[in-house]
């Protein structure tokens, strides 16, 4: 029993080893955050967090980076969180009703219109991307709200990930429903969606943090300033040549990256684990 | 409560005939059993019936009126499903009343009609329970109760006690005639086991590849099987079939391994080649009808099965406790002449003297 023990130990000092290495630029770029930007750029840069945090956030969340390289904070979270949202919920919307089209109905062509998606995996949004934005643009949604979320919309990931599901629920409940009298829709409804609740939680962490961290779309689609998302924002705070870059506001803003995304997943975490607890039969 | 009428019923899947031309008429308020082998055509049948399948050709009538194009919802029938089929995310009053809140029963209505059903099939302190809470009887309960609160003109079972352990199937089969005595609603149930078909049925349909070999009440398939295939399915141990040839004079049966006599009173219906059955339970040791070779003796308790040879032919005879013979013994045997039955030899089929 003394040798289980005692080899214990090595299995938890790697995975804190392994945590250290992750969390510890996190948490430089805490300290960062909360100190002036001559502390940071006087190098070796303090390794205690400093007096400045609430002063710093507030600077980046209301008045953006110098010289207005980029707007504040709080508006370019909001565009990012907004995008975010819809982008997910298009996903979730679109992918589960071709995944129960294509596995809950006969019709010509169906398999070929599942290849076709499947297909598209293979091309992610940088391939893709100038014949995106010339349709984007003949369309004239250059530099809006619906360019920045509809071109990503369509997803190839969730609608296999729910077909995958679909094929999973045993053919009887389909004849009982059809039985008791219910239609395609009162199925998917009342019987299908109720099922695939955990799926779909899955889905949505999975696609939110996707549709935050995109930062090549958005770059591109957008130029008005007011429409930046937060990850963009970052990268634009950071002045090139004459332009002096806000360190600690930088610093500041990408810990406020972090915060959505995190919550996200500490959030949903209980719904998948719940649903992965819970065998059904 | 309704007629159910099939009408030479053919099936195809691809290229593969699964049914041929099924035919039979039942009655308002009976309960007939659909009984056969694995892969005889009986849960198509079925599900043809339902309207999960279409028929390649036939008709189905359900109260005189042809639902061949109707949908299951409207054909005003209720299933029981081997699996159950229970929603998973309802609870048990939720999966009883679903059929009945898509009809718009207001919901004063579907809440008599599920504690009814939930009285009679005792599911009362079930109800708020998801289906993952209840043990198989109790599922196949739920599911019975889903079918009985839509009031439907024909219960449809398919193989319903078939996932149950043995004590509970016996149980449930009780339940199940219960059900019927007080329900009175046609029903088609569909088994391969013959016990069931043999306690439930009003009347049995005796399948086999895709064909009816006959229709008649428990007591009609077993004491006149219309064909050697209903004469080995219906009772166990199944019934000993000897080929053979009746003799000139009529009196005897010879077959490969010996000349088995024929009693007096009732002269063969035939005179050529000829499929001669002799159930277990009428075969009687100590008499001059045949001599065998006892090979072995099962004791089943309060009777015995004795293993025969009639020289390369197996049979096997049904005796009480008492008679138990030393495996190697030579054996007489005896049979009253209202204890044979005479099956075609190419055909299979009974001839009736």
């Amino acid at each position: 029993m003394a040798a289980n023990r005692s080899a214990d130990w090595l299995p938890h000092a790697i995975l804190w080893g392994g945590l250290a290495v992750v969390a510890f630029p996190i948490y430089l770029a805490l300290v960062a955050s909360t100190l002036t930007t001559q502390q940071i750029a006087q190098a070796p840069m303090p390794i205690l967090p400093g007096p400045h945090l609430l002063d710093n956030y507030r600077d980046a969340l209301l008045r953006g980076g110098i010289e207005r390289l980029s707007p504040p904070v709080m508006a370019m979270m909001w565009n990012s969180l907004l995008m975010a949202l819809v982008i997910t919920f298009g996903k979730i919307a679109v992918s589960i009703i071709s995944a129960y089209a294509v596995v809950f109905f006969r019709f010509p062509g169906r398999m070929f219109f599942f290849w076709c998606i499947f297909i598209t995996l293979m091309l992610p949004v940088e391939v893709r991307i100038l014949p995106t934005y010339e349709v984007v643009s003949d369309l004239g949604m250059i530099n809006s709200f619906a360019g920045l979320t509809v071109p990503l919309i369509a997803s190839a990931t969730a609608t296999l990930l729910l077909r995958q599901f679909f094929m999973t629920i045993p053919d009887e409940y389909v004849e009982a429903a059809k039985i008791d009298g219910a239609g395609p829709l009162r199925f998917f409804r009342d019987v299908v969606l109720p099922l695939s609740r955990t799926n779909i939680a899955a889905l949505f962490v999975i696609l939110f943090i996707y549709g935050w961290n995109q930062y090549l779309w958005p770059l591109l689609i957008v130029t008005d300033q007011n429409l930046d998302t937060i990850v963009v924002g970052i990268k634009k705070m950071i002045g090139t040549g004459d332009a002096t870059t806000d360190w600690n506001l930088v610093m500041a803003t990408a810990i406020l990256a972090l915060l959505p995304p995190a919550l996200v997943v500490v959030l949903m975490q209980r719904w998948f684990v719940k649903g992965l607890v819970e065998t059904e039969k | 409560m309704a007629t159910v009428e099939l009408r030479n019923i053919s099936k195809r899947f691809a290229e593969t005939p699964v049914l041929h031309e099924v035919g039979c008429t039942i009655d308002d308020g009976e309960f007939i059993v659909i009984l056969g082998p694995s892969g005889c055509g009986k849960s198509t049948l079925l599900r043809i019936v339902a309207g999960l399948e279409r028929a390649t050709a036939g008709e189905v009538l359900i109260a005189g009126a042809r639902v061949n194009e109707v949908e299951p919802k409207d054909r005003n029938i209720a299933m029981v499903f081997q699996n159950y089929a229970l929603y998973p995310h309802m609870s048990v009053y939720d999966n009883m009343a679903f059929g009945l809140k898509i009809r718009g029963l207001p919901k004063a209505e579907i809440e008599r009609r599920v504690n009814d059903a939930a009285q009679i099939l005792e599911l009362g302190g079930l109800l708020k329970r998801k289906p993952k809470q209840l043990s198989g009887g109790q599922r196949q309960r739920v599911a019975m109760g889903r079918a009985i609160v839509r009031e439907p003109a024909a219960f449809l079972f398919d193989e319903p006690l078939s996932n149950l352990d043995a004590k509970l199937r016996v149980q449930t089969r009780l339940e199940i005639q219960k059900l019927h005595r007080r329900l009175r609603t046609t029903s088609l149930y569909v088994t391969h086991d013959q016990v069931e078909a043999m306690t439930l049925a009003q009347r049995i349909i005796v399948m086999n590849a895709g064909r009816v070999e006959q229709i008649g009440t428990p007591h009609e398939v077993y004491h006149r099987p219309a064909s050697t295939f209903v004469a080995g399915f219906i009772g166990a141990p199944p019934m000993n079939l000897i080929a053979g040839r009746v003799s000139e004079d009529g009196r005897a049966f010879d077959t490969a391994g010996g000349r088995i006599h024929l009693p007096d009173g009732q002269p063969p219906p035939v005179r050529f080649d000829a499929v001669l059955g002799l159930r277990p339970e009428q075969l009687r040791v100590g008499g001059r009808l045949a001599n065998v070779s006892c090979e072995m003796v099962e004791s089943l308790g309060a009777d015995h099965l004795i293993h025969a040879r009639l020289g390369a032919q197996d049979l096997i005879l049904r005796t009480s406790d008492e008679v138990n013979p030393e495996p190697g013994a030579a054996l007489g045997l005896d049979f009253s002449p209202g204890a044979i039955h005479w099956f075609d030899a190419g055909s299979g089929r009974r001839i009736d003297g």
